[in-house]
C-alpha cells in the first residue's frame, strides 16, 4: 500500500483551500510561498528580495489538518526586537528594533504529520532493575559494625512479542530548513494547534514545503519505530534496553499538514548581506544571528587612534619644554601614558566585532 | 493478543518462549520459559520388580535391592556446580521465612496415603508401601529449594568400622570404651548447607610500633646507655579476599561442635540436585534462616579479611586498629551435604557420633576418665612444685637455691599453662569431649 498521498501541481491561479491563495516564489532565494491573492510583488520575508512572482508548485490539494494561531501581535513585538539588538555593541546601521519591526511578515511554515499504524514483531534484550543487599562493615576498637548497603542491578532477558499500535501526528519535516527554523524558533505548543478553516491564514504567507512527503518517510517512519520500540519495552515493564529488532508494516498511514506561526525579519549586514530574524508566533522567541559590524569598529579604533596620536605629539612637546621648566616634563610622561592607554584601547573596537561574529557564525 | 491475531504478519515467538503480562494493550510479550516452581513429589519405585528403591553408593544412581536394576542419575551427565544466587531483597525475605508448615504434608504417589514429613524433612518412607519419597518443594520460592547435593561416597557398610576405630583412640577417655560402647547403627543424612560466596574490599588503618635502639645518658651515673624503645606510626594499607565456599549449617538439630569437626566437604563436588540422591535416605530442610546463616558467614569472611590485613603489618607491636570490609559480589547457594548420624550408650549416658558422608572423618561425643585428665594434670605440674620445693630450703639454707627455684617456677607456670589448655580442651560442654578422626 502507497502510504503517500497524490501530490499534484498547483498552478498559481487556482484557487486553494477554500481560498484565494496564489502560489508564488522568490526568483532570488526560490523559496515558494502561498500569498494571499492580490499580494504578488511582496518582498521575500527571508531574502529581502522584492517582486514575489506566481511559480507553479507541487503540493498536495488537501488543507492542512491543523493550525498554530498567532498569539503575538505584530505591533507588541518591538519590545522583543529591542532586547534581541541591545545585547550587540557597534552593531550595522540597518539592524535597529524599528527596521526589524517594519519588515516582520508574518509567515506560516509547515510540519508534516502522520497518523501511522505500526504492525510487526519484535526481539529486544531488555534490562529489570533489581536491589540487592550487601554490606559494609568496619571495626573499631575491637567491635564490628555492620552497615546495609542497596544496589540496584540490572538483569538482562530476551524478550520478544508483536505490536499493533497506532500513533496520530507524528511529525516529520516539510521544510528541508526546519531543523534550523526550530533551532531558532524553539519549541512550540502543538497542542493548541486547531482545526484548519478557510480564510485562516489572513494576511500571513504560507511557505510551500519543499520536502514531499515520499521524502520526509524515512524520518516519520524511524519516529514511528522508537515509538513503537518504547511501547514493547514499556509493555515488557523493562527499565533498559540494550538491544531491540523490529519487523513492522505501516498500513495506512495519513498525511496531513500543521501550519505554525512566526514572524520573518531581516537586517542588512556590513557587506549588504541580508540576516534573518525569526520571532514565534506563540512564545515570542527571537532567533537570528546578531551581527556586529566591522566596519564601525574600525572607524571608532580609527578616531581612538588619532586622538592615540595627537596625544604622544602633545606628550612629546610637553617633554621638550619640561627641560627649560621641569613640571612640564611630568605633565608631557603623563600625557604620554594617556597615549598609550588609548592607542591600546583602540585595537579592541577593532579587534572585537569579528570576534562576536565569529561566536554568532558557530552559534 | 496471540500470535494467530495478525493473519497478514507470520509470526511465531521463538522456541521455549511463553506469553507473559503485557503492561500495554496492542503490545504482546513472550519470555523464555521458566522451569515449573512447584515440582511434584517424587516417588521411587522399581520399575522392574515394583519394590521401592533408594540411592545406591557404590553403585553411584537409584537402585533397587530385590533385582539388581540401576537407574542412572540424571545429574551425573550434568556439569557445572549448583546455582549461585544473589542477595536479593525477595531472596532474603523468603530465606527468614524458613520451612513452610503447609508443606510437611506428602501424598504418596505409589499408594494414595497422605504422609505426615517430620518437620523439617524432604523425604521419608511411606509406611504403608515402603516407596521412598522425596518433597523438595520449597514454602518461598524456587530459590529456597535445595540448589545442590553432595551425594554420599562413603557406604553406609564402612561407617560402624570407622566409628569403632574412633572411639578405640584417644587419651582421656575409658579404655575400655571402645569394647563395651553399644554403637547404634548410623542413619546417613543429608543436612542443609548454605555456602556463600564473596569479594572482600578491606581497608586498614593501624598505629604500628617498631623497636628501635637509643643511646641515652644516664644521668645517676653519666654514663652513655642503650634501650630499646618503640615508635609508633600510623600506617594503612588494603586487601582483597575472596571466598567461594564458606559453609554455614542450616539446621539447629544437630551439634554444631561435633559438625564442626567433621568438615570440611570438598564443595567443589557440590552437583545440581535431583531427588534421586535423596531416594532412601532422610534429608533435612533448613531451619535457619538465610539471614541468620549470612551473618555467620559475613563473620567468616571478616575475619579471614582481618587475618590478611594483619598479615601486612610487620610488627607484633599494634594499637588502634581500624578496617572497613566492603562485601562485593556476594552469592549463596543451599546445598544439602551427606552426613551419618548415630549414637552408642556408655554407662546409661547417650553420645553422639558423625561421620563425613564424603569424607569419612568421625567425629563425635566421648566420656571423659576424670582420673586420667587429673593425673596428666599432676604431672605437668609436678616438675616445677618439685623444684621449687627443692630450691626453696637451699636458698634459705645457704642461698644455693636461687637457680632451682626460678626453674621451679618457671616450670610450675609452664604447667599450670598446659593444665589450663588440656581442661579446657576436654571439658568445654558439660563433661563430653568430642574429637574427629
Amino acid at each position: 500500500m502507497n502510504p503517500f498521498a497524490e501530490t499534484q501541481p498547483i498552478v498559481p491561479e487556482e484557487r486553494l483551500w477554500g481560498a484565494d491563495l496564489l502560489s508564488v516564489a522568490c526568483p532570488g532565494c526560490q523559496r515558494g510561498f502561498l500569498i494571499p491573492a492580490g499580494a504578488l510583488g511582496r518582498t521575500c520575508p527571508i531574502c529581502g528580495r522584492d517582486g514575489l512572482e506566481p511559480r507553479q508548485a507541487l503540493m498536495r490539494p488537501e488543507p492542512p489538518e491543523c493550525v498554530l494561531p498567532f498569539r503575538q501581535q505584530a505591533a507588541d513585538l518591538g519590545g522583543t526586537l529591542a532586547r534581541f539588538v541591545e545585547g550587540v555593541w557597534l552593531r550595522p546601521v540597518d539592524f535597529t528594533a524599528e527596521a526589524l519591526v517594519r519588515r516582520a511578515t508574518p509567515v506560516y511554515w509547515p510540519m508534516w504529520l502522520v497518523d501511522g499504524r505500526v504492525l510487526g514483531s519484535w526481539e529486544a534484550e531488555f534490562g529489570f532493575d533489581y536491589q540487592v543487599e550487601s554490606a559494609r562493615d568496619s571495626l573499631t576498637h575491637g567491635q564490628w559494625r555492620s552497615e546495609k548497603v542497596l544496589e540496584t542491578r540490572i538483569r538482562w532477558e530476551p524478550r520478544a512479542g508483536q505490536v499493533d499500535r497506532t500513533y496520530a501526528n507524528v511529525a516529520a519535516p516539510a521544510l528541508t530548513e526546519q531543523a534550523l527554523w526550530l533551532k531558532r524558533l524553539g519549541p512550540y505548543p502543538e497542542a493548541a494547534a486547531q482545526a484548519f478553516a478557510s480564510g485562516m491564514p489572513g494576511a500571513a504567507l504560507v511557505c510551500i514545503p519543499d520536502v514531499l512527503p515520499e521524502e520526509a518517510w524515512p524520518l516519520a517512519r524511524a519516529e514511528l519505530d522508537a515509538r513503537a520500540t518504547a511501547d514493547c519495552q514499556t509493555a515488557a515493564g523493562a527499565q533498559h534496553v540494550r538491544q531491540i529488532a523490529l519487523h513492522a508494516a505501516y498500513p495506512g498511514a495519513h498525511w496531513t499538514q500543521l501550519l505554525l506561526p512566526a514572524y520573518v525579519t531581516y537586517y542588512t549586514d556590513d557587506a549588504g548581506g541580508v540576516q534573518p530574524v525569526w520571532i514565534n508566533g506563540v512564545t515570542g522567541a527571537v532567533g537570528g544571528r546578531r551581527l556586529a559590524s566591522p566596519r564601525r569598529g574600525a572607524r571608532l579604533a580609527g578616531v581612538l587612534g588619532a586622538i592615540a596620536v595627537a596625544l604622544v605629539l602633545i606628550g612629546l612637546v610637553a617633554l621638550l619644554v619640561g627641560a627649560l621648566f621641569p613640571p612640564l616634563a611630568l605633565l608631557g610622561g603623563l600625557v604620554l601614558l594617556v597615549a598609550l592607554g588609548v592607542g591600546v584601547g583602540a585595537l579592541v573596537p577593532a579587534i572585537w566585532p569579528r570576534h562576536w561574529n565569529q561566536r554568532e557564525g558557530s552559534g | 493478543m496471540t500470535a494467530n491475531q495478525h493473519p497478514q504478519i507470520d509470526w511465531r515467538p521463538p522456541a521455549d518462549f511463553v506469553a507473559v503480562e503485557s503492561l500495554l494493550p496492542g503490545v504482546s510479550v513472550f519470555a523464555p520459559r521458566v522451569q515449573a516452581s512447584e515440582p511434584a513429589a517424587a516417588t521411587f519405585r522399581c520399575p522392574s520388580c515394583g519394590a521401592s528403591t533408594r540411592f545406591d553408593v557404590a553403585a553411584g544412581g537409584v537402585a533397587c535391592e530385590h533385582c539388581g536394576y540401576v537407574a542412572p542419575t540424571p545429574s551425573q551427565a550434568q556439569a557445572g556446580p549448583a546455582k549461585r544466587h544473589e542477595f536479593t531483597l525477595a531472596a532474603l525475605a523468603a530465606g527468614a521465612q524458613g520451612w513452610g508448615v503447609e508443606r510437611r504434608q506428602l501424598h504418596c504417589e505409589a499408594c494414595g496415603a497422605d504422609l505426615a514429613l517430620a518437620e523439617g524433612a524432604l523425604s521419608t518412607t511411606c509406611p504403608f508401601c515402603a516407596s521412598a519419597q522425596v518433597n523438595v518443594r520449597a514454602a518461598a520460592g524456587d530459590g529456597l529449594r535445595p540448589g545442590g547435593v553432595l551425594p554420599f561416597t562413603v557406604p553406609p557398610e564402612a561407617t560402624r568400622s570407622k566409628a569403632q576405630a574412633w572411639l578405640g583412640k584417644g587419651w582421656f577417655q575409658p579404655s575400655e570404651l571402645a569394647g563395651s560402647a553399644r554403637l547404634e547403627s548410623f542413619t546417613g543424612i543429608y543436612l542443609p548447607f548454605w555456602v556463600f560466596g564473596a569479594r572482600v574490599d578491606a581497608q586498614w588503618k593501624a598505629e604500628v610500633g617498631y623497636e628501635e635502639t637509643e643511646t641515652y645518658l644516664d644521668m645517676r651515673d653519666l654514663k652513655q646507655k642503650t634501650r630499646r624503645v618503640v615508635r609508633w606510626r600510623w600506617e594503612s594499607g588494603s586487601a582483597e579476599v575472596a571466598a567461594n565456599h564458606v559453609p554455614v549449617v542450616g539446621t539447629s538439630r544437630v551439634k554444631a561442635r561435633v559438625l564442626a569437626d567433621i568438615l570440611p566437604f570438598d564443595l567443589e563436588a557440590v552437583k545440581p540436585f535431583t531427588p534421586d540422591y535423596l531416594a532412601g535416605w532422610q534429608a533435612q530442610g533448613f531451619d535457619v534462616p538465610l539471614p541468620t546463616a549470612w551473618e555467620t558467614g559475613k563473620a567468616t569472611l571478616r575475619e579471614t579479611a582481618q587475618g590478611a590485613c594483619r598479615s601486612q603489618i610487620r610488627s607484633g607491636h599494634v594499637r588502634n586498629f581500624h578496617m572497613t570490609a566492603d562485601f562485593v559480589d556476594e552469592t549463596w547457594r543451599y546445598v544439602l551435604l551427606p552426613v551419618y548420624v548415630s549414637a552408642y550408650r556408655y554407662q546409661d549416658q547417650a553420645y553422639q557420633v558423625m561421620v563425613n558422608g564424603q569424607t569419612g572423618v568421625v567425629a563425635g561425643q566421648k566420656p571423659i576418665a576424670w582420673a586420667k585428665v587429673w593425673a596428666a594434670i599432676a604431672l605437668m605440674l609436678a616438675p616445677g612444685l618439685c623444684l621449687s620445693l627443692i630450691g626453696l630450703p637451699l636458698l634459705l639454707a645457704g642461698g644455693l637455691g636461687l637457680a632451682p627455684l626460678a626453674a621451679g617456677l618457671v616450670l610450675l607456670v609452664l604447667g599450670a599453662v598446659g593444665a589450663f589448655v588440656l581442661f579446657g580442651r576436654v571439658a568445654p560442654a558439660g563433661g563430653d569431649v568430642t574429637g574427629g578422626v
